[in-house]
Order: C-alpha cells, then sequence, then structure tokens
C-alpha cells in the first residue's frame, strides 16, 4: 500500500509530539539548573528536530517558530541572555503556542499566525523588534469594513464542510484517497524527472494520466475543489503534450505548488473538513495557461464587476497576512478572470524588464511592455481598482517616454520599474485578500519625476485588443472520460497492530519448534530406528520450514522499500538548491531496498540532517567549484544495499569534506575537549568530534543547518535502533556518511558469546571485529583501560566482575569483540564465541525493574537462555565522560 | 495476611521451611520441576535468576526472606511455582508440593494464604 504522505506525515506528528513533551520537561528542568549544558543541548536538540521535520512537511510557519526559539536556546548556551523565571515562562508559552499549531496542522491548516509570539522571543534577546501593529485608521469605510470583517473572523479559518463525505461508505472512501496517494505520487515524480529530462512524452502522458483520475474520481465522490486544480494540472500537462507550454522550472515550481495544495486538500478531504482555498492557485495556472496562448490578448471581461472603490490614502504598507477575504462584489468568475490576466501581463513585464536590462534598448520589449501596463490599466479601471490603474498608468507613460527616446534606459529606471512592479503585485494579493492597503502614490511620483519633457502622457497605441471569450479554464480534455471506476484494488489492508500480533504469535513458534528439534536430536540415538520417530522428525522439519517462511513473509509484509524514505528528498534538494544558491544533483542509488518500517521511520529524520549538511557544508558554491577544477555541480549520491539483516545507506558528496583541523580548533575553542586532548586524537577521533552535541564548525548559522546540532540528531535516531554511522571524508574531495542499520527488529542476528557460563548476544550489527589480545595490549587512558584498534583508542570492557567471574585465558590471550554503535566503539572480553544466530529477543519481566546493560533475553538453539546486550547502554555508560 | 473470602476458593497448598501456606488457584499457572535459573547481575538477593517457562523466560524469587524464615535449604522436592502476577509470570521456589484444597473443606488451621501482592510486591 502506498501510504507515504500518511506515513511522513503520522512521522511528523508524532516525532513532534514526543519532541514537544520532551521539551516541556526539559524545560521546566531547566528553570532548577539554568547552567546545565546537557540539558541545554537537548532542548535546542529537539527543536532543531522540530524546526526540520516541519520544513520536510512544508509547515512553514512552524519551521519559522521553532526557529526563532531555537536561536535563543543558542544565545542561552552561548551566555548571551540569562535563564530567567520569564523566559522560561515565554518558551513554555511557545511549546504551548507549537501545540496549538501542531492541532491545527492536523486539521490542515499550516498557515499560523506566529508574528506576535515571535515578536516577544526577539525583544527577550535584545531585539527591538518594532513591528507596529497595524491600524486602521484612515481607512475609507469600505476598507475598515472589510478589515472588521478579517477582524472578527476566527483566528483559525472556520472549516466549511464542504464535503460530503458522509454519504460515500468509509471502504470506497479508503479506496478514493488510496489511489489518489498513488496517483499523487505519481504526479510529484513525474514532475521531478520531467525537469531534469526536459520535454519528455511519455513522462508527461503519466502525469496527465494521474491527474486525469485524480480528476474523474474527485468528481464522483464530490470533492470539487480536488477536481478544479487537478483538472488544471491535466489542463497544463494537456498544452504540454501539444508543445504549447514549454516545460521550465517555473512551471515545474507551479505544478509542485499545485501539488502541495493537492496533498492538503486530500489530508483535509480524509479528516471531512476541507478549509484550503485553491483560488490563487487556480489562478496562476490558468495565467501561464493564458500566457501560453500567444496572441489572444484580451481585456477582461469583468463586465458586470461591480467596483470596489478605495480612495489612495491608506497608511501603512505593511506585509500582514490579513485572512482571506473575497472581493465580494465581482462575481469570482471575472474576478478569477481578472485576476489571471493581471498576473500574465506582471509576468509579462517582469520578464520584459529584466530583459530590457540585460539586452539594452528594444522597441519590441519596450511595446511588449507598454501593452502589458496598458492592459492592467483598462481592466483595473474596469473593476474599479483605483490604485492599481494609477500605477500602471505611471509606467505605461515611462514606457512611452522610452519608445519616444527621451527616456534612457539604465539601471536605477530598471529598478524603478520593477520596484513599481512589486507593489502591483503587492497590490494584486491585497485586492485578492479584499484589503488593500499598499501605498502607491510615491512611487507614482518618482515615475513622473524621471520624465524628462514634461509633456502629458499621450497613449499613442492603442493595443490590439482581442475578444473576451474564455471561459474559466477548461478545454483540453473532453469530459466524457470522467467515469472512472474503483478498480484494480488487490490489496487488502492490514493494522500493522495486527501483523505485529502474528509475528509475535509466529515468535513463539519459533521457539516451540526449535526446542521440539532438540528434544528430538537428545531422543535421535534411543528411537532412531522407529520408523514413527522417523516420521515425526519429517514431520517436525516441515513445520520448521514452514515457520520460516511464514515469519519471512510476515516480516516483508512489514517492509518498505527505501524510495518512499526518499521520495522527499529530490524536491527538498531542489529547494536546497535554490535557496543557498548552489547546483546539486541529486543521485538516488537502488532505492528498492526494503526494509523495516519502523526502521525507516528511525531513519528519515537522520538522512535529511545528512543531506542538508551536505548541501550547506559540503558542496562549494558553484564558482569554488570551478576554481577547484571540479564540476559546476555538486553531487549527493543516495546509495543503499543490503547485508544479510542489514542496511547499508551513504550518503556521498564531492564537496570540500570536512575539515579535521577546523574541527577540533572549533571542539577546543567550544571547551569540548581540551587543547591537549585535542593533539591525541586521531584524525578519525578529531572527524568524529562532530557528533558531540553542540558541536557546529560553520562559521555562520544558516538557515538550512549549523548550530551543531544536526549530527547529534543523527546520532540520536541512529542509536535507538542500534545503527552504526561511519564518516569518511577527504578534504577538498568530499565527504562519505555511511549508516549501518538492520533491516528489522523483530529478529536479530548475533554473535553468541560465553563469559562466566551466561550466554551473551551481541547484535551482529554492532560487531565491528573479533580479535584475540594479550594482558600487554590493554592500555591504560585516564585510570580506564582501553585497547587501541586501527589508531583509535576503544575502552575495555569486563563484565566478567558482573557475572561474577575472571575472564578466562588461552595461553595468555583473550578474545575480545570490538562493538559499534554510531561512531563509538568499545571492546569486550569474552570467555569463548558460540557461532552466530537469529535470535528472538523478549524484554526481561517488569518485575525486575531496570537493569543495567542487558536489553532482553532469549531462547537459543539449544535451550539456554541467552542475554543480549544493550549496545547503547554499555557504549555510552563507558564514554560518559 | 490470611483471607477470609476465600473459603469458596480453591487454593494451592506448599510447605516453605516447617509451614504450609497457599495461594489462591486462580493466581496459578503452573508448577513446575527445579530446573536451570540463570543468574542475573546487579539482583536484590531474593531474586534467584530467570529460568525457561514455556517459551518465555521468566524470574524466580525465593520469598523466604518475606517469610522470616531462613534463606535456602531448596533440595530435589523444591519446586517453582509459576503465578501470575500483574501480567506475569514469575516462578516462586516452594519446598515442597503439599496438594490443592477444596473450599469446602475449611480446614486451614495449619496453612497461611498468601495473596501475591503481599510476597511479591
Amino acid at each position: 500500500m502506498n501510504n507515504v504522505d500518511q506515513t511522513l506525515l503520522r512521522l511528523f506528528v508524532s516525532s513532534m509530539e514526543e519532541n514537544i513533551d520532551l521539551v516541556e520537561n526539559k524545560l521546566i528542568e531547566m528553570e532548577n539548573k539554568p547552567q546545565d549544558q546537557e540539558l541545554i543541548n537537548s532542548i535546542m536538540r529537539a527543536f532543531h528536530s522540530l524546526k526540520g521535520s516541519s520544513g520536510l512537511v512544508g509547515f512553514s510557519s512552524m519551521r519559522g517558530l521553532t526557529h526563532e526559539v531555537e536561536t535563543v536556546m543558542a544565545d542561552i548556551r552561548a551566555h548571551k541572555i540569562e535563564v530567567t523565571r520569564p523566559l522560561i515562562s515565554l518558551l513554555l508559552d511557545c511549546v504551548n503556542r507549537i501545540k496549538t499549531m501542531k492541532d491545527e496542522f492536523l486539521k490542515g491548516n499550516a498557515d499560523c499566525e506566529t508574528s506576535d509570539i515571535i515578536d516577544r522571543i526577539q525583544r527577550a534577546r535584545g531585539h527591538d523588534a518594532s513591528i507596529e501593529p497595524l491600524q486602521n485608521q484612515d481607512l475609507n469605510p469600505e476598507e475598515a469594513k472589510i478589515q472588521k470583517q478579517a477582524k472578527s473572523m476566527p483566528k483559525k479559518a472556520v472549516p466549511e464542510k464542504t464535503t460530503p463525505v458522509v454519504e460515500l461508505d468509509h471502504e470506497s472512501l479508503e479506496l478514493y484517497i488510496s489511489d489518489l496517494e498513488e496517483d499523487i505520487e505519481r504526479i510529484d515524480s513525474g514532475l521531478l524527472e520531467l525537469e531534469n529530462k526536459g520535454h519528455n512524452l511519455e513522462l508527461i502522458n503519466t502525469i496527465m494520466r494521474a491527474a486525469h483520475n485524480i480528476k474523474g474520481s474527485s468528481s464522483m465522490v464530490g470533492f470539487a475543489s480536488m477536481k478544479e486544480l487537478t483538472h488544471a494540472v491535466e489542463t497544463i500537462m494537456v498544452q504540454a503534450d501539444n508543445g504549447n507550454i514549454n516545460i521550465d522550472r517555473a512551471l515545474i515550481s507551479l505544478l509542485l505548488e499545485s501539488m502541495d495544495r493537492i496533498k492538503l486538500l486530500k489530508e483535509e478531504f480524509r479528516q471531512g473538513c476541507v478549509t484550503t482555498d485553491t483560488s490563487d492557485i487556480l489562478q496562476k495556472i490558468v495565467e501561464r495557461l493564458r500566457q501560453a496562448r500567444e496572441g489572444s490578448r484580451k481585456k477582461t471581461g469583468g463586465d458586470k464587476g461591480e467596483p470596489k472603490n478605495e480612495k489612495q490614502s491608506t497608511p501603512g504598507e505593511t506585509k500582514q497576512k490579513p485572512e482571506s477575504v473575497p472581493a465580494i462584489e465581482l462575481d469570482q468568475e471575472s474576478l478569477n478572470l481578472y485576476i489571471s490576466d493581471l498576473d500574465e501581463d506582471i509576468e509579462r513585464i517582469d520578464k520584459g524588464l529584466l530583459e530590457l536590462e540585460s539586452k539594452g534598448q528594444s522597441p519590441e520589449l519596450v511595446n511588449s511592455i507598454m501593452r502589458s501596463a496598458h492592459n492592467i490599466k483598462g481592466s483595473s479601471g474596469m473593476v474599479g481598482f483605483g490604485r492599481m490603474k494609477e500605477l500602471t498608468h505611471a509606467i505605461e507613460s515611462v514606457m512611452v517616454e522610452v519608445n519616444n527616446g527621451s527616456v534612457n534606459i539604465d539601471r536605477p529606471l530598471i529598478s524603478l520599474l520593477l520596484e513599481s512592479m512589486d507593489s502591483v503585485r503587492q497590490l494584486k494579493e491585497e485586492f485578492t485578500k479584499g484589503n488593500i492597503q499598499t501605498e502607491v502614490h510615491l512611487l507614482i511620483q518618482k515615475l513622473r519625476g524621471i520624465k524628462k519633457d514634461s509633456g502629458t502622457v499621450v497613449e499613442k497605441k492603442e493595443p490590439s485588443e482581442g475578444t473576451s471569450q474564455i471561459s474559466g479554464s477548461s478545454k483540453a480534455i473532453p469530459n466524457q472520460l470522467t467515469k472512472e471506476k474503483f478498480e484494480n484494488v488487490q490489496n487488502v489492508k492490514i493494522r500493522v497492530k495486527s501483523i505485529e500480533e502474528m509475528i509475535n504469535q509466529i515468535s513463539e513458534m519459533v521457539i516451540c519448534q526449535t526446542q521440539l528439534m532438540q528434544i528430538n536430536k537428545s531422543l535421535r540415538r534411543q528411537y532412531m530406528k522407529e520408523q514413527k520417530f522417523k516420521e515425526a522428525t519429517q514431520f517436525l522439519e516441515i513445520i520448521g520450514k514452514t515457520i520460516t517462511k511464514l515469519q519471512d513473509e510476515l516480516m516483508q509484509s512489514r517492509m518498505i522499500t527505501m524510495d518512499i524514505v526518499f521520495k522527499n528528498f529530490p524536491r527538498m534538494v531542489r529547494d536546497l538548491e535554490l535557496s543557498l544558491q548552489k547546483g546539486i544533483e541529486l543521485i538516488i542509488e537502488n532505492s528498492q531496498t526494503r526494509l523495516d518500517k519502523n526502521i525507516a521511520e528511525e531513519i528519515t529524520n537522520p538522512l535529511v540532517h545528512i543531506i542538508r549538511n551536505s548541501a550547506d557544508h559540503g558542496i562549494e558554491l558553484p564558482d569554488e567549484r570551478l576554481k577547484a577544477g571540479k564540476t559546476e555541480r555538486g553531487t549527493i549520491r543516495i546509495s543503499t544495499w543490503q547485508k544479510s539483516e542489514q542496511i547499508i545507506i551513504s550518503v556521498e558528496d564531492d564537496g570540500k569534506g570536512i575539515d579535521e583541523e577546523k574541527v577540533l580548533a572549533s571542539a577546543v575553542k567550544k571547551g569540548l575537549i581540551t587543547h591537549e586532548q585535542a593533539k591525541e586524537l586521531s584524525r578519525q577521533e578529531a572527524v568524529n568530534m562532530i557528533f558531540h552535541p553542540g558541536f557546529s564548525t560553520a562559521d555562520k548559522v544558516s538557515d538550512v543547518s549549523g548550530r551543531g546540532v544536526g549530527m547529534d540528531v543523527v546520532k540520536t535516531h541512529i542509536e535507538k535502533i542500534n545503527g552504526t554511522v561511519e564518516i569518511e571524508t577527504e578534504k577538498g574531495k568530499g565527504t562519505k556518511i555511511t549508516l549501518k542499520v538492520p533491516s528489522t527488529m523483530s529478529v536479530v542476528p548475533c554473535i553468541i558469546t560465553e563469559i562466566n557460563t551466561k550466554m551473551l548476544c551481541l547484535p551482529s550489527i554492532n560487531v565491528n571485529k573479533v580479535l584475540t589480545i594479550t594482558a600487554d595490549d590493554i592500555k591504560k587512558k585516564e585510570s580506564r583501560e582501553i585497547v587501541v584498534i586501527d589508531d583509535v583508542a576503544v575502552p575495555l570492557i569486563r563484565l566478567h566482575e558482573k557475572f561474577e567471574g575472571t575472564p578466562r585465558d588461552y595461553r595468555g590471550k583473550y578474545y575480545v569483540v570490538i562493538l559499534g554503535l554510531v561512531e563509538k566503539r568499545v571492546a569486550i572480553l569474552v570467555d569463548r564465541l558460540l557461532g552466530s544466530q537469529k535470535v528472538i529477543v523478549r524484554p526481561l519481566a517488569n518485575y525486575f525493574g531496570e537493569v543495567h546493560d542487558i536489553a532482553g533475553t532469549t531462547i537459543l538453539e539449544d535451550g539456554k537462555i541467552g542475554f543480549v546486550l544493550d549496545i547503547a547502554q554499555i557504549v555510552s555508560s563507558k564514554w560518559a565522560v | 495476611m490470611s483471607n477470609s473470602d476465600s473459603r469458596s476458593e480453591q487454593c494451592i497448598l506448599f510447605r516453605l521451611g516447617e509451614k504450609k501456606y497457599g495461594v489462591k488457584l486462580g493466581y496459578l499457572e503452573e508448577v513446575i520441576e527445579l530446573q536451570e535459573i540463570v543468574h542475573i547481575p546487579d539482583m536484590p538477593p531474593h531474586i534467584m535468576g530467570v529460568t525457561r517457562y514455556r517459551t518465555s523466560v521468566i524470574p524466580v524469587v525465593s520469598i523466604k526472606g518475606r517469610l522470616k524464615q531462613p534463606e535456602g535449604g531448596y533440595d530435589e522436592s523444591s519446586r517453582i511455582m509459576v503465578i501470575n502476577y500483574r501480567e506475569e509470570n514469575i516462578g516462586i521456589l516452594i519446598d515442597q508440593l503439599v496438594g490443592i484444597t477444596d473450599g469446602q473443606d475449611g480446614n486451614k488451621d495449619h496453612v497461611t494464604l498468601l495473596n501475591p501482592d503481599d510476597i511479591l510486591a
């Protein structure tokens, strides 16, 4: 089942809740222990995780707020601000807000107002954020009314029960949604591929078909907004198919934006409460379509549009986000038409201006800009949008002067015009929201000031007008295809819980079967010759095989392919490219590797951090790369493969690598280690310092990553699933980070060892190597016993005292198993090695309370009880300073 | 520790030291032979370790200390009485299994009725 979005969302929400709880508790703790660095680190880490995951699911208001809070924590850590009672209260307020926002998000409302609390945060940090609250003095009655309306509206958009969810039975609904998700995914991946491959008919068709599917089924379930939006997407693809629309970055961006909206709609629909407004995005699409139809210029058909009066003198140019209030008097269709024409003309002007700047005077361009400005002026006049009309009139006049040759095109002129266009866009936005505030008369004065020849503005050229006969947006696909059937669903949904229970039951059977085999073995000598015994043995063997198959099959059913984890990465990297202004190519290899769902959820976050780190700190800026003789575009390559029960995932970049000198210098500066300690560290140990909580080499904190909590997060997650992390890096060449995680937690392959007659199981994934040492190999370092493995000091663990015995030696040699967890290693002394087994780990009885160093017990093949070592605990206790 | 309501319910009777005790059958899972008990490090002295019970590994405890009796003295007639306590199986070492009382007998003069909560908590 392709429940990807669901998975991600659930993952997001649950990790969020986890982090919120954690933060809440720790904040309260911090009040008593304001100097506790560990505490501060863990809080910061939690906020950082919140920020990261919010970014991943596109929850930008949450991302913004958590970013601010993280900044406060960084200040606290750097002793820039003091931990006071009011500060803790403020932080707790933030947590409360985050909770509310999370709930809102679940309802499908990701756009939460946070400016008030961010304002408070910034004040607490000593920044006097002088964001003046918006005043509504001097508003004309109309605007005042609208603003009042906006204010009286509840903060959170009132959910409209638009969807007749009720009539559908649950099953068809699920069917609809799961089909939807499949199609959405198909479109998403199609779009990204399209961006890389450019015009590709097959891809276009796939996307078109998927959009068409969604349209059809949405129409059947009466989900109008979904139908409209996918219809629009489909129409674009049809035009692309015909070659009428060029596939460029902007188009892909627009389509991806539409897909985001579609996903939001889907979630809202699932929850039975659709509130998302799609009109803006529809307009953008319509505009783009219009643009494609070159030549057919037309004026708006906003005939019956009752103008919405507004005077020129409204103060304040705040970029406030008012609640969406539809412009009331114009009917929606004419309004859409007006806006979409507007968008088209705006874009044409923008583009023209930029071209003009680079190409210099070009009558053609000037004309095109002039015409577009004229268009806007005309239609704005018709809908009674005075401010827009005047501003575009001024722009048009300037262009007329340019055309006459009385005004020269230079940088300042273009800048001023672009600035004017910003205002035009602003006005447009405000108009759609029914709340016009942007001040334009200053701009208009400036524009007028440009004209050297004082003369009046003459509109020499009446741009050719097309007739306005366009209808909404549709024409492409004939509607007879809309009969969609819910079919080809060969899947049955099973609750994960139920699978887990089945796995438990099977585990019981596995244990019984191995014990039966053991008993059978012990009776063999005695009854070997008896026919019945032979038969019993055969059946027992068959049962054994069947159980194994059953177990495999069940475990497979819990597994998902890696591409579900990777699915959001191309988009993320694309966004990173844009925000970091770097060229980054993401290559994903072997995304079909399968692993347990729980494990997949645990590695998503670390991978996000690793990729962000690579993009931000690894890959250089294009010119730096060229200077270094590299390709302009950097590469991040993710590969996965499976090695028995382990999944190995590597993220490799061809960036500048990790500078261990810099790492050490920074670690010393931050007081994480002393100068003397730094000198003793090997290169690998130095690089591993980046896992230290609160470490960062970034010269400045960036929005993408930084502050050094990233690798710490990676560590925390990977530790949880008993994984390891390895860093290989070469200065100037790049960095490769390799994660090794188990593919499942249900069955743990272990190396069985013996310590003082006790069976100790060491998870194979953590077993680095096994070797023999002599007493001389055991060195002392700061009162701890260590052995040196591959140039790295590894603490030695003797469990013998614990198990009431002394290590056994074989002519002066001892067996040592090297265990790794994340980046750390320990060496453990054992008496004997007894081979490997897949074991089913059961936790110790609650009756014991907390038992140190033991994760659980198992029954080994020979019937003996084995203790499974708690690697995380043993490693952390040995490494604790 | 004795419980007067229990008259109607059957009990398992066992000996620890010189005294006889009873536990309501409702708590009893099974009485098994004494078998290998694997010691667990860092545990209070009354926790003897773990043992295998069917497909699971359960704790084994000695309650002699609890009952103010000298520890030890378990031999070949000792058994492990597996009882259900807070949804887990726990093995209790007993010196000898005596039998089962019929609720009607009412002859519990020499039997102290034990409640798992009193001996295990």
